[in-house]
């Protein structure tokens, strides 16, 4: 068995919780069939739901989340480091580890959930929402794990509410999923049928397909960030893989059912190239964000591009960087493979396109240009803020059409009935920006490139 | 240098705003203890780190056996055991737990993870505690248990930064002696401090770093053949000058009233000569004694010629 899941089987199935946990799930089961007058249905399983999704979602996330960073706040994972371990071997023992027993106590709950609800849904919708239960929490849970393992290479020093917010992203990615798994209760209805290249499919379905594939790329992220504290960093190109499985899987969706039960009708997707660019540039974003941006790796990173390392190059380049080409590739491919798609929209992509990844590039330079003048930490945070007043508040302000050059200062702006000299400009625009940033961006690395002197 | 296991050319390792090493040049002699020593915030630890292949320097190399450390760090880490400043152990699990973890976790089967455990915990005398908690023990004992972890693998080169931190005088001096015996069993240490008082009595080489730079390495080994002593009189007399001046083996000296120090070669038959001779010259001698060259005296000559020189 592996030694390090070993370990925390032994560490968590012992004192006080193996005993307190059966007692606590034996005793809200026991109240919620009582005050359900004895009867096993939707009352119940919404308890055991509930029980699952403190167990699994609010404690299991807090344990992958604290997992890698127990150990460095106890000084124990610079030994772990410098163990025998693969990569694979010591990712997967701590996500399943540190939670075993959460899910040991998660699984009580889902066989109740299943028992309580299977005269009403039938075994088939109750076993799709027990492995989506099951699914969720496992994505969760890995993106916590991800997550924390991602910020390990920037800081080594963690506070509660730092963690917290490892948590509250793992549970931002299990969202869309528990969310199809709470309202589409019935499973294989009529009407949440979704076109995806082609092939209807319920959204449930669809979901759970999805959120499998995405629990697998969270997986494959915490074996690649794992090999990078283990000093056997990756390239990037498993990232990249991974920008081009979500464009992809973004970009098949043809039609999307929208609201709940009843209420669910059928829409078109607008566009599939816009769809996949939006997907990419969240990414792109995403990465921009979590990636580290210290002086230290950015002129190791120089120092490699000048000795023509390349590989050595490309595991220290900014992954959001690497992305961005990827992601001009996706919209194009899209862009070719849609065939509704009309000549004059085809016209509208390529500015757009060009616009959208401009900018990026913008807010790329714009990211480190303040982190690399910062010394407080804090640089994305108020890159953040500046560019939702970017793209959100001031385009908001100038939205008559006539304001729309200025409004290409700051996003994309699509020209409707406007000639040439605006699609130029909603091109210019962004790219006059670059420019500045760039230049910016140079004096400061300037400085920053220069080792320092001493304390 | 054939005889060192570890070398250290030119390192560089920055953090963001400060430069924490500037060209570190160094040599870890094989089968001895290597004192690491400076004030705090010098960057010992952040030297540390680099020799054993857990930070990337910025520019430079650590060889160890001749093999780059970063070409492949965990082929290297086979070899090393590594126990950080303030280090927890796992509380929960008993010493025997995590000592077997500690051996699978080096790549050591299961069943001769068992051997191990017992053989280290025998080698620092904590067998009798193989099946207590962690948490039940005293920090000395915490201290040899975070140790046969560290050595479950038999590294070739052992690295302990601040290893005394915390204990009390009985637990610093077993200390000492495991490890002696650890390098008389054929392991390299590594071993930091600023306590030098604690790294007396087994240091055999020391390298000095200040504010980021190594200002000395030195043999710490006493030189049996050549001794300082100090020898004082009943009262001043000239009869004790005329000896020293005359006695082969003494390199140089200083009178000053009734007491002279001087520089001795020759070993104890050299010694024993030139107090037969001052008694027979009548000279009224009350003391004679070694004057032990100390760590600190070293760590001070050290510090002061960097000093000097900058």
């Amino acid at each position: 068995m592996n030694p390090e899941f070993r370990r925390l089987l032994l560490s968590e199935f012992q004192g006080y919780r193996l005993i307190a946990l059966p007692v606590v799930l034996a005793g809200t089961f026991i109240v919620a069939y009582l005050a359900n007058g004895r009867e096993l249905d939707t009352g119940t399983a919404f308890v055991a739901v509930l029980a699952y999704f403190a167990l699994v979602f609010i404690w299991g996330t807090r344990q992958a989340a604290e997992s890698v960073v127990q150990e460095i706040n106890a000084k124990t994972w610079d030994p772990q480091r410098m163990s025998s371990m693969s990569a694979w071997g010591m990712a997967w023992a701590k996500l399943f580890g540190s939670t075993s027993l959460t899910w040991v106590g998660g699984a009580v709950c889902l066989v109740f959930y299943a028992v309580s609800n299977v005269e009403t849904w039938g075994r088939a919708a109750t076993l799709n929402a027990v492995v989506l239960y099951a699914g969720a929490g496992l994505l969760a849970q890995a993106v916590c794990l991800l997550v924390s393992l991602t910020a390990i290479q920037r800081r080594r020093e963690f506070g509660r509410v730092r963690m917290l917010s490892y948590q509250f992203l793992g549970l931002l990615a299990a969202l869309p999923p528990l969310y199809i798994g709470m309202s589409v209760t019935g499973g294989e209805g009529v009407m949440d049928l979704m076109r995806w290249y082609g092939q209807y499919v319920t959204l449930a379905r669809f979901m759970m397909v999805a959120m499998l594939a995405f629990g697998f790329w969270a997986l494959a992220g915490n074996w690649a960030l794992m090999r990078a504290e283990l000093q056997e960093p990756l390239g990037p190109w498993l990232w990249l893989g991974f920008v081009v499985f979500a464009m992809a899987l973004v970009g098949g969706v043809r039609t999307l059912p929208m609201g709940a039960n009843a209420a669910l009708v059928l829409i078109d997707v607008p566009s599939t190239p816009e769809m996949v660019l939006g997907c990419g540039l969240a990414l792109v974003y995403l990465a921009l964000m979590l990636e580290p941006k210290g002086r230290v790796r950015l002129r190791r990173l120089a120092g490699r591009l000048a000795a023509r390392d390349i590989a050595a190059a490309l595991k220290l380049a900014p992954r959001s960087l690497l992305a961005v080409p990827v992601v001009a590739i996706g919209v194009t491919a899209a862009a070719v493979g849609t065939r509704d798609y009309t000549a004059a929209q085809a016209v509208a992509l390529h500015p757009m396109l060009a616009a959208w990844l401009l900018f990026a590039l913008r807010d790329i330079g714009f990211v480190y240009w303040l982190c690399l003048g910062r010394r407080d930490g804090r640089g994305e945070g108020v890159a953040a803020v500046v560019l939702l007043l970017a793209y959100g508040a001031v385009p908001a302000t100038l939205n008559p059409e006539s304001l729309a050059p200025l409004s290409a200062l700051f996003a994309p702006v699509m020209p409707t009935s406007s000639g040439t000299a605006l699609r130029i400009w909603s091109i210019a625009a962004p790219a006059l920006e670059l420019l500045c940033v760039g230049w910016l961006l140079s004096r400061r690395w300037r400085r920053a490139a220069q080792p320092p002197n001493g304390s | 240098m054939d005889g060192s296991l570890v070398t250290a050319k030119d390192l560089v390792f920055d953090y963001p705003t400060k430069r924490a090493l500037f060209d570190i040049n160094l040599e870890i002699p094989r089968h001895g203890i290597t004192a690491l020593v400076g004030p705090n915030g010098a960057g010992k630890t952040t030297l540390i780190r680099c020799l054993v292949g857990l930070a990337e320097p910025f520019s430079g190399a650590v060889a160890f056996k001749g093999n780059v450390v970063a070409d492949d760090p965990r082929a290297a880490h086979r070899a090393m055991g590594y126990l950080p400043d303030f280090y927890e152990l796992y509380d929960d699990l008993s010493v025997r737990a995590c000592l077997e973890h500690g051996a699978e976790m080096r790549g050591i089967p299961r069943a001769e993870a068992r051997l191990r455990a017992e053989r280290s915990a025998e080698r620092l005398g904590i067998a009798d505690r193989l099946d207590h908690k962690v948490s039940s023990l005293s920090r000395g004992l915490t201290q040899r248990a975070a140790i046969a972890r560290a050595i479950i693998h038999e590294p070739e080169f052992l690295v302990l930064d601040e290893p005394a931190a915390g204990l009390d005088p009985d637990a610093r001096l077993n200390l000492s002696a495991l490890f002696r015996q650890l390098r008389d069993d054929g392991m390299t240490l590594l071993v930091s401090s600023h306590i030098l008082a604690e790294l007396e009595d087994y240091c055999t080489h020391m390298v000095v770093i200040r504010a980021g730079r190594v200002v000395d390495l030195v043999d710490a080994r006493p030189d049996r053949d050549r001794r300082r002593l100090v020898i004082v009189t009943a009262e001043p007399t000239e009869k004790l000058t005329e000896v020293l001046q005359r006695h082969d083996g003494i390199d140089e000296f200083v009178v000053s009233g009734s007491e002279a120090r001087l520089t001795l070669s020759g070993g104890d038959a050299s010694q024993w000569a030139l107090l037969r001779e001052l008694v027979e010259a009548g000279v009224p001698v009350i003391r004679f004694r070694d004057l032990e060259d100390r760590l600190q005296d070293t760590y001070r000559r050290a510090v002061a010629g960097s000093e000097a020189a900058s």
